[in-house]
């Protein structure tokens, strides 16, 4: 399958995914972004798990609050984590919602916060085909990661 | 070289950890600027990668803080945002940082900015050459202590003043307070062609050995020019090649060595000149005693327009209770490694 506009390196990158889906993220980008260091790779992927789940219930909890300062922070930390797992749909939805809370719309962020849900089960769902992807590289074995902090 | 890096977010905070490692930097890790603050004001430090928006400190917030703290040397600071419209970098930038990389961001360019901050932070060793090189043709002269160090702070003093003027001289910039602070020093580097017995002589110098005497400006000049010679256009020699040569030039006309009057001496050599004196009138000297800061400051005002550019005078009268502040500290310090 070719490489498409929207979907980069998708061959490699989607593993157990429908054609024409978007990956929720993209392994092939992750890992050269960890200088191709699939256990870094993978470590990240389960740190960012952690703060999927974490963040997506703090961000209920601070909207059930109206707390506009807290959604936008922990919209912020998850927009990050996202984009440096290239996770293109999270970090999307938690920027519109940072920007929402920024601008104190509270309501529409409700909406936001569905999608948000939605796309994170289906990042979570995917992680176990990444992981799979990440521990059979196509390569010579890269070199490993130093410890992670 | 050791690195800091800032950011509250753990799946940053690790790719930027192992991204540093592997390229052979040693890493320190704060969660947030107050941790990191502390971390810095510990010592060992030189560069700090730093996310945005954090708790407790962010970023911006971070920066002012280092900027303002009272710290050995130079820290590189590099924030790391995704939030990069214009406001925010000017916002960054006045806060103190050196430089951003955008989030997410590519392992390669995070070390290529490293790098370039690495090699800003090595300009710090020039400038420490550049004091060791005057601190030698200062060790000739036993007698003038902590010359160097004060007329390096009342130089800047005294640009910083100037250059905070609504009508102030065009070159007078951020680079301009920089450069004086570093070159002042070197105002004097042409007395190592003194001989000692001109240099050192405890009694009042006759006419010849006071011309022999008066050849240190144009000695250090031809000094700084041939090495400006070999690096054409390299700004802080220019100011000290300046420095060296007109500081003892008068606004009247009657200094020397070339007899230069007005805006024609360079406003490095007009800034200095007044340091220069201020520090010799009130430090202790084999011909004279330390004179009291009003004398001094009475003998400063009085040669306003005579010796002295008028505007830097005025300066000077603006700064006074910073000049008795560095003469103090000084002063605690000999007192102290005494």
């Amino acid at each position: 399958m070719p490489n498409t506009p929207n979907h980069p390196n998708t061959t490699s990158t989607a593993p157990g995914m429908a054609d024409g889906a978007c990956p929720p993220l993209y392994v092939d980008e992750l890992t050269r972004r960890c200088m191709g260091s699939t256990s870094l790779a993978v470590l990240l992927l389960d740190k960012f798990e952690r703060q999927l789940l974490d963040d997506l219930e703090e961000l209920q909890r601070r909207f059930e609050a109206r707390d506009t300062v807290q959604i936008s922070r922990t919209a912020h930390s998850l927009k990050g984590a996202a984009g440096t797992v290239a996770a293109p749909a999270v970090r999307e939805l938690a920027a519109g919602i940072e920007a929402l809370a920024r601008q104190g719309a509270l309501e529409p962020i409700a909406t936001e916060l569905l999608a948000l849900r939605e796309e994170v089960d289906r990042c979570i769902a995917y992680l176990p085909a990444a992981r799979t992807a990440l521990s059979s590289p196509p390569a010579a074995s890269p070199e490993e990661a130093p410890p992670a902090p | 070289m050791r690195i800091l890096i800032v950011d509250d977010n753990d799946v940053c905070l690790t790719l930027l950890h192992a991204t540093l490692t592997r390229a052979g930097y040693e890493v320190d890790i704060a969660r947030d600027g107050e941790e990191a603050l502390a971390r810095v004001r510990a010592g060992g430090v030189r560069l700090v990668i730093s996310d945005w928006d954090m708790p407790r400190l962010t970023g911006p917030e971070l920066c002012r803080a280092l900027r303002g703290a009272d710290l050995p040397g130079y820290v590189y600071i590099i924030l790391v945002t995704s939030l990069d419209s214009a406001e925010m970098t000017v916002e960054g930038l006045t806060a103190g940082a050196d430089d951003f990389i955008g989030k997410p961001f590519d392992p390669s360019v995070l070390i290529a900015r490293v790098r370039a901050g690495v090699r800003v932070l090595s300009l710090e060793t020039r400038d420490m050459a550049i004091f060791a090189m005057a601190k030698l043709a200062e060790s000739r002269d036993p007698e003038t202590g902590a010359h160097l160090e004060r007329v390096q702070s009342y130089s800047r003093v005294l640009a910083r003043d100037l250059a905070s003027r609504p009508d102030r001289d065009p070159q007078l910039d951020e680079e301009f307070v920089s450069l004086i602070h570093l070159t002042s020093p070197l105002h004097d580097i042409g007395k190592v062609g003194i001989p000692d017995s001109v240099l050192l002589k405890a009694g009042r110098l006759c006419d010849r050995e006071f011309e022999m005497m008066k050849a240190h400006t144009t000695l250090g000049a031809q000094t700084l020019d041939a090495a400006l010679r070999a690096f054409p256009g390299v700004k802080f020699l220019e100011m000290a090649r300046d420095i060296a040569a007109t500081h003892h030039e008068r606004w009247d006309g009657s200094g020397y060595p070339h007899g230069l009057m007005g805006a024609a001496i360079p406003l490095s050599g007009r800034i200095v000149a007044v340091a220069d004196v201020f520090d010799a009138l009130t430090s202790k000297r084999v011909y004279k005693p330390a004179f009291a800061h009003d004398i001094a400051r009475a003998l400063i005002l009085k040669d306003s327009g005579s010796h002295f550019d008028p505007a830097v005078v005025d300066a000077f009268s603006r700064t006074e209770s910073q000049f008795i502040e560095i003469r103090e500290l000084y002063a605690q310090q000999q007192k102290l490694a005494a």
